[in-house]
């Protein structure tokens, strides 16, 4: 790592008290997001994906969340030690967030210009008319059409990706270091999907931001992230630079899931299935988490936790097997498909 | 933003539950009457339902011969005879045997009261939360024509047109009080017809009725259940006020046309009140209980430690 | 393949669904056309409010069409009385979205499978279970699920068993609204294969529903691409992918998220830009005029048709070369 980590994060353990048991929803996590990069976490529902995020901002509520970990150190500081009060400064103005649904997370009541306004007041030092000029500007920013005439507009009056837009407006009025944004376009058309990723890459450009990409959608990291961590049940199984990932995904979960999407173009008769479903999180196999789906998986993935081992390229993968699945030749999707 | 774990936690764990070796367990604890054991309120309040009930229910064979007999002379207190542990009235007639045949026609005329009442509320509520359009029109309109009356008035206005009767007196009751379930039921079946489980329904071409019979009803029948339980409640405490105003069925005893009788003498004798009174508040509350503690063994939402 | 004569499953002809709505009136459907053959998958891609969803409705009869034919093996299901109707139900089944809301929560496996072969007529008690049997053979589930509640099931199975009471009544054409977008892939990789193993063995069409030209692109044979209420180009799925015609589907094609990062990256790609307009006050001319990149005057003024570009492409735009009006618009609705 040449440049200096923005973010930190070191052994995050994330827990939950519920009625079926303890259970860890994040395990040990670690990882860092350097100045101006994109660190995107991919997984399937239950992988803890969501649930890192939130504990970054340390948004759940406790109980019955339960966070621990080293350190979550940003910017220098390691925001598990800081008070609720130092917490919430950090929030919405050093590390913005935005979420799936832009309808839920917008005051339904109130006009766009006020909402942005408000995110204005709390983190810049702009009081008066100023105020309203800039968030106008910041609906230009994000290219809403005509944002004079839109600024007085209140929510319900915006389209699904519009509404998104407002969102990533006030995001970014507070000129944020880091951006989560978790599964900000899962809810959107394709087009318009497309629209929002691409401007979030260009204001992450623009501002210098930091972007951390929460996403189920493999083709959505690979468009969009420098480096890519997969997930799976609560652990990290591969962390890798994106063009090293696709072109040579090493953990079996990765390969799996890259198999499992359709491919456009190369039509195969079936899609390679994961056998199996996603383990219960309260009752997690002692070895390695997907042995009992893994078509590589013997005795000893079944008892022992594999830890994880750095592969070329600052990536690391955590499989028992890593040697012999380096070795061979990836059956990544890309080399494998059949024209129909 | 969802900053709460539960809606990250039961998609894990239900996602879960079929691989998990013991499938048993979970179908066990969500079950009906593993959750209805766990609430307190739903206990207590059927349990203190059922001491009412049993009660009334075995009258007869607890205290054989009629509660309107004098037995002993009159104005005896409370605990100050063994024979007749809660005393006697200005007539001289055993208050707690008065009091265990009160709870018959108490409990009666609250049931059929609740009944008749959900019985009708459902029908309406159905018919019109799942039809919509002009059917849900009218029927609101009905609706609303009930609602609007002031409930005991209309109550008393029944019962004197019919004369004071038991029949009479349930029929008031029910008719003032099932719009609440009609509401109820109609928005469970407007939100139900939707689902797209019903849809599925009708493209493989099952009808109207029986699709509100076996998807909309089972499914809306919660909210149901739980107002039918504060219904009951209420119907006794009309069932007593209308007695009190001396409006209640001349032949039988109840909790209402005791404290009735007993009113002319409170200032010397107040346990003549307060004794049926307390009967009355003890009842509503185990039945308001019952309620309550239903409201969270049918909604899965709630988890009770 | 089979005869060029052979009846279709199902064919749409000129199919109008219109609603009255507070804010005036609303043509979700606007003269769709298109048939499939037995055994084949027609995909239907669109984005929210192109009225895809109406026409799925429309075409199961939830909601009647407001004008148009719905030809189910031969037979015109819109002149028919209520009785007829009925008769001709089971023919046209669906597969819903949301895998948990599709199924009633209060009701068992057993019972959710059985009650459509109740439903129409399959009397015996032993017959019924034994169809239920292999129903749930068919899908993969193990035949001890038949007592569990939906909420006991995976994502992945209830999907199943939604697939398996779809087929319950040997139905010409399953109408798949969207049936992977609420399943994580893998569970997606699943269900996909069932549903083409299905078709193998009882040639069933499928009018397969989706956002997602990925998952479309796997399943179909041919592909038809909707916008605003419209067909705006239909093509085998080969063609569609190698060649399409349409500035809409290649927009769609675009903006398709690939994993691919050395070739394809967000930053390089140009979008096409806007929203989609109010389909309460839809463009005049070509519907896609507004957001189009090549889009010329004529575009604000005509409707283009959709017309032959050869080989069974149909293409809706005035700048498609090679689309020429096709005298016989049926016969080019034809599956070849």
């Amino acid at each position: 790592m040449t440049r200096p980590a923005l973010l930190d994060v070191k052994d995050l353990t994330v827990r939950f008290r519920t009625p079926a048991g303890r259970l860890t929803a994040v395990d040990r996590l670690s990882f860092n997001i350097a100045a101006g990069e994109t660190l995107a976490i991919v997984g399937e529902s239950g992988c803890g994906k969501s649930v890192t995020a939130m504990a970054l901002l340390r948004l759940l509520r406790s109980p019955p969340a339960e966070i621990s970990g080293s350190h979550v150190r940003f910017e220098g500081t390691d925001l598990l030690a800081l008070s609720e009060r130092a917490m919430r400064d950090v929030r919405g103005n050093r590390i913005a967030m935005i979420f799936q649904d832009p309808l839920s997370a917008l005051n339904p009541v109130r006009t766009v210009a006020d909402q942005i306004i408000e995110s204005l007041k709390r983190h810049t030092s702009l009081r008066g008319p100023a105020l309203h000029r800039r968030a106008v500007e910041l609906l230009d920013l994000v290219r809403i059409p005509e944002p004079h005439r839109r600024a007085d507009d209140y929510p319900h009056h915006f389209s699904g990706g519009m509404r998104q837009r407002v969102m990533i407006a006030i995001a970014i009025a507070a000129n944020p270091r880091l951006l989560i944004a978790d599964e900000p376009t899962t809810a959107l058309d394709v087009t318009v999907q497309a629209q929002i990723l691409k401007l979030i890459v260009s204001l992450q450009k623009e501002f210098g931001m930091s972007l951390l990409l929460i996403s189920h959608d493999l083709g959505v990291v690979a468009e969009t992230a420098d480096r890519v961590l997969v997930m799976y049940a609560g652990r990290k199984v591969e962390e890798r630079p994106v063009a090293d990932l696709f072109a040579r995904p090493l953990h079996p979960y990765t390969r799996a899931l890259m198999r499992a999407r359709p491919t456009p173009g190369l039509r195969r008769a079936l899609l390679d299935e994961i056998p199996g479903i996603v383990p219960s999180l309260a009752d997690l196999p002692p070895g390695c988490a997907f042995a009992p789906r893994c078509a590589h998986a013997d005795e000893t993935c079944a008892r022992l936790q594999p830890v994880l081992e750095g592969v070329g390229g600052g990536g690391s993968v955590a499989c028992l097997h890593l040697d012999r699945l380096a070795g061979e030749k990836p059956r990544a999707p890309v080399l494998e498909g059949v024209p129909a | 933003m969802s900053l709460d774990a539960t809606d990250i936690l039961p998609r894990a764990a239900a996602a879960s539950a079929p691989a998990a070796p013991k499938p048993r367990r979970a179908v066990r604890t969500s079950s009906f009457g593993y959750r209805f054991l766990r609430s307190r309120t739903a206990l207590a309040g059927s349990i203190g339902l059922a001491l009412v009930a049993g009660a009334a229910l075995f009258a007869g064979q607890i205290f054989p011969g009629d509660p309107l007999d004098m037995v002993a002379r009159p104005f005896m207190w409370p605990l100050t005879s063994a024979e007749y542990p809660l005393g006697t009235d200005m007539l001289g007639r055993d208050i707690l045997v008065g009091l265990v045949y009160a709870a018959r026609v108490s409990l009666a005329v609250g049931l059929a009261a609740a009944g008749l009442a959900v019985a009708l509320g459902v029908v309406f509520g159905a018919l019109s939360g799942y039809f919509g359009g002009w059917v849900d029109q009218v029927l609101t309109r009905i609706t609303e024509v009930f609602q609007t009356m002031p409930p005991l008035v209309f109550v008393v206005v029944v019962v004197a047109i019919l004369t004071p009767s038991v029949s009479s007196i349930v029929l008031g009751i029910a008719v003032t009080s099932w719009p609440q379930v009609a509401r109820l039921v109609r928005a469970e079946a407007l939100r139900l017809r939707d689902a797209e489980f019903v849809q599925a329904a009708r493209v493989m071409g099952m009808g109207h009725f029986r699709i509100i019979l076996t998807h909309i009803l089972p499914n809306a029948i919660s909210p149901v259940v739980v107002a039918g339980s504060i219904l009951v409640a209420s119907a006794i405490l009309t069932e007593a006020a209308l007695s009190f105003l001396g409006l209640g069925d001349p032949n039988l005893i109840s909790w209402g046309s005791m404290i009735g009788s007993g009113r002319e003498v409170l200032r010397t004798a107040w346990y003549m009140t307060a004794l049926p009174g307390l009967a009355i508040s003890l009842t509503v509350m185990a039945l308001n209980l019952l309620g309550n503690g239903l409201n969270d063994v049918l909604n899965p939402r709630v988890s009770l430690t | 393949m089979s005869a060029p004569v052979q009846t279709p499953a199902l064919e749409v002809r000129d199919l109008v669904v219109s609603y009255r709505t507070g804010r005036g009136p609303l043509s979700a459907v606007d003269g769709v056309s298109f048939a499939i053959r037995p055994g084949e998958t027609l995909g239907l891609v669109g984005e929210s409010g192109c009225g895809k969803s109406s026409l799925a409705k429309a075409i199961v009869q939830l909601v009647e069409p407001t004008s148009g034919a719905l030809k189910v093996e031969g037979h015109d299901i819109t002149g028919l009385n209520a009785r007829e109707r009925r008769a001709l139900r089971p023919k046209v089944q669906m597969v819903f979205q949301d895998p948990m809301g599709a199924l009633d929560p209060r009701q068992r496996a057993g019972t959710i499978l059985e009650t459509p072969l109740k439903l129409n007529g399959v009397r015996g008690k032993a017959e019924r279970r034994a169809r239920v049997a292999s129903l749930m053979e068919a899908v993969g589930l193990r035949p001890e699920f038949i007592d569990r509640l939906p909420h006991e099931f995976s994502g992945g199975q209830r999907q199943r068993i939604g697939i398996a009471r779809a087929l319950a009544l040997d139905p010409a054409v399953i109408v798949c609204d969207e049936p992977v977008s609420a399943l994580d892939v893998s569970l997606q990789a699943q269900v996909l294969n069932l549903l083409r193993k299905v078709q193998r063995e009882t040639s069933v069409a499928y009018l397969f529903i989706s956002h997602d030209l990925s998952v479309v692109e796997h399943i179909a044979d041919r592909v038809a691409i909707m916008y605003l209420g419209r067909i705006v180009e239909l093509a085998p799925r080969e063609t569609l992918w190698r060649a399409p015609l349409h500035p809409y589907t290649r927009a769609l094609i675009e903006a398709l998220p690939r994993m691919d990062p050395g070739v394809s990256r967000i930053a390089d790609k140009t979008i096409v830009g806007g929203d989609l307009p109010s389909p309460f006050a839809p463009p005049k001319g070509c519907r896609f005029h507004t957001r189009c990149p090549i889009a010329v005057a004529r575009c604000a003024i005509d409707a283009p048709a959709l017309s032959d570009a050869g080989d069974g492409h149909l293409v809706a735009c005035h700048l498609a070369s090679g689309a020429v009006p096709a005298p016989n618009a049926s016969a080019a609705l034809q599956p070849a």
